[in-house]
């Protein structure tokens, strides 16, 4: 029995990013290791991702809590917004704005990036100077956006938790300290330890999909400049 | 023959691709200090050949020995260690978009020489650079760079390493007649200098004439015809014969 076509693109691609998966995982552990470039791209992927995600987590916070505040005021529970708003953005938002924003950001331009090297024979020129690429190019940007994505997510979270105070300082006086009090008791470590690993997935998550299209790409490199050109 | 003076050895190289069989039974000698120029039509399998020898494909038949020793029977680290002694200048020159010509040329270098000093690669930076007439451009970005300066330099971060065997991939393609003609000159001067063997392969028959001690013609994945450039001139065989009739 012959599969439909568009069944039979869909497990072979499986199989394509399984196999990735597990290469990524065997390369990872061996040496040689590639420090200075995993350095480097962690200061592209996470530096660089900084002033995207600052501003996104601002207005995120911000508008979190304008638009909770009326609801909770007609029960007469402000004074719960600060709180609300930390965990919330803590628990879950945080982590999945973050990995959404990288994932459009980072992922996409890891898998142009490297489309566009494979295209240019420049993932050959690599292997015949006797490097190996899959170490050099595919494992320190996954391990880089997996370690990075955690800390952009606290940056993020504290970024929001500062626009939810300038929030609610909107219609209330609320000094920072009685705000900070507020927000740093009602969390806990089980709120964070889940996030951030949460986070570290993520991250590996958007590296290994966006180096799997752009390492096994086998589009036309006007395509790919098209591709950057939108990025 | 003294195997000692044998660079390279391919015998009865097969490769297909499904059912599209791109070489069929190749076989290929290179002599220390010869030049070899592989020549055939667009999809002939000439860049295949070259990616079986430096092991960027594999081949389905057939033996390829560099330097006596058997590329398809060795581990990664083993061929890493071979492929260093080996250069390659792609089509498109293939230079790091991301890095600095600087950067493009001490990559290899850091990689495997790194017992080196900072000045040592700096010198032998410039030194590669000055070879090809383009110090100047140290510091730029190969998006910086025209066509012939790319070409200049894949040939510069190719000689870095000092190899002992060089492949071209159609060296001249997508050059004017004059940067081609320099280009030419450049690899000749440099084989001169380094004392390198080379497999050219091209379809431009001007790169043939001046730089081949021994010419291929590559048909159906075998060796269609086998000579020097005066000899293959004479031939009356019609597929050998356009080529030089399209040159002219």
């Amino acid at each position: 029995m012959k599969l439909p076509k568009g069944i039979s693109d869909l497990l072979h691609e499986t199989g394509q990013l399984s196999s990735f998966v597990v290469r990524f995982f065997k390369e990872g552990f061996k040496p040689r290791y590639e420090w200075e470039e995993l350095f480097k791209q962690a200061f592209i992927n996470g530096y660089k991702s900084l002033p995207l995600v600052g501003i996104t987590a601002f207005i995120m916070g911000l508008v979190l809590t304008v638009q909770s505040r009326p609801t909770l005021a007609e029960f007469g529970a402000t004074s719960w917004l600060p709180a609300m708003i930390a965990i919330s953005i803590v628990r879950e938002i945080g982590p999945v704005i973050t990995a959404l924003i990288c994932a459009g950001k980072i992922g996409s331009s890891i898998g142009a990036e490297l489309g566009s090297m494979k295209v240019t024979e420049q993932i050959d020129a690599m292997e015949v100077s006797g490097t190996n690429p899959f170490k050099f190019l595919v494992v320190t940007r996954v391990l880089s956006i997996a370690f990075m994505l955690p800390i952009l997510v606290i940056l993020a979270d504290l970024i929001a938790i500062y626009a939810c105070y300038i929030g609610v300082n909107f219609k209330d006086v609320v000094s920072w300290k009685l705000f900070y009090n507020k927000v740093f008791n009602s969390l806990e470590y089980s709120d964070f330890i889940p996030a951030l690993v949460k986070s570290f997935f993520f991250g590996l998550t958007i590296g290994l999909v966006g180096c799997f299209k752009g390492y096994n790409s086998q589009k036309e490199q006007k395509e790919l400049d098209m591709l950057q050109i939108l990025l | 023959m003294d195997n000692t003076n044998i660079i390279l050895k391919i015998e009865g190289l097969c490769k297909a691709f499904g059912s599209n069989v791109v070489l069929n039974n190749f076989n290929l000698e290179l002599i220390k200090g010869e030049n070899i120029v592989v020549l055939g039509k667009s999809g002939s399998g000439k860049s295949v050949l070259i990616k079986c020898i430096v092991g960027l494909l594999k081949p389905d038949k057939g033996n390829i020995h560099v330097f006596d020793t058997n590329m398809l029977e060795l581990d990664q680290e083993s061929l890493d260690k071979i492929r260093i002694k080996i250069g390659f200048l792609f089509q498109n020159s293939a230079l790091y978009d991301s890095m600095t010509v600087r950067e493009n040329l001490e990559f290899p270098m850091r990689r495997h020489w790194i017992s080196l000093t900072s000045s040592e690669v700096k010198n032998l930076v410039e030194e590669s650079l000055d070879n090809v007439g383009l110090l100047h451009a140290i510091n730029m970005m190969p998006s910086e760079l025209s066509g012939g300066m790319r070409k200049r330099i894949g040939i510069a971060r190719t000689l870095i390493m000092k190899p002992k065997l060089i492949l071209y991939d159609e060296p001249t393609t997508g050059l004017d007649p004059i940067t081609s003609r320099e280009i030419v000159q450049l690899m000749l001067d440099l084989q001169k200098k380094y004392h390198t063997s080379s497999v050219i392969i091209s379809h431009d028959m001007s790169v043939a004439k001046l730089t081949a001690n021994k010419i291929i013609v590559l048909l159906d994945g075998r060796n269609y015809a086998e000579g020097t450039y005066d000899e293959l001139k004479k031939s009356s065989d019609k597929n050998i014969n356009q080529f030089f009739e399209f040159a002219s």
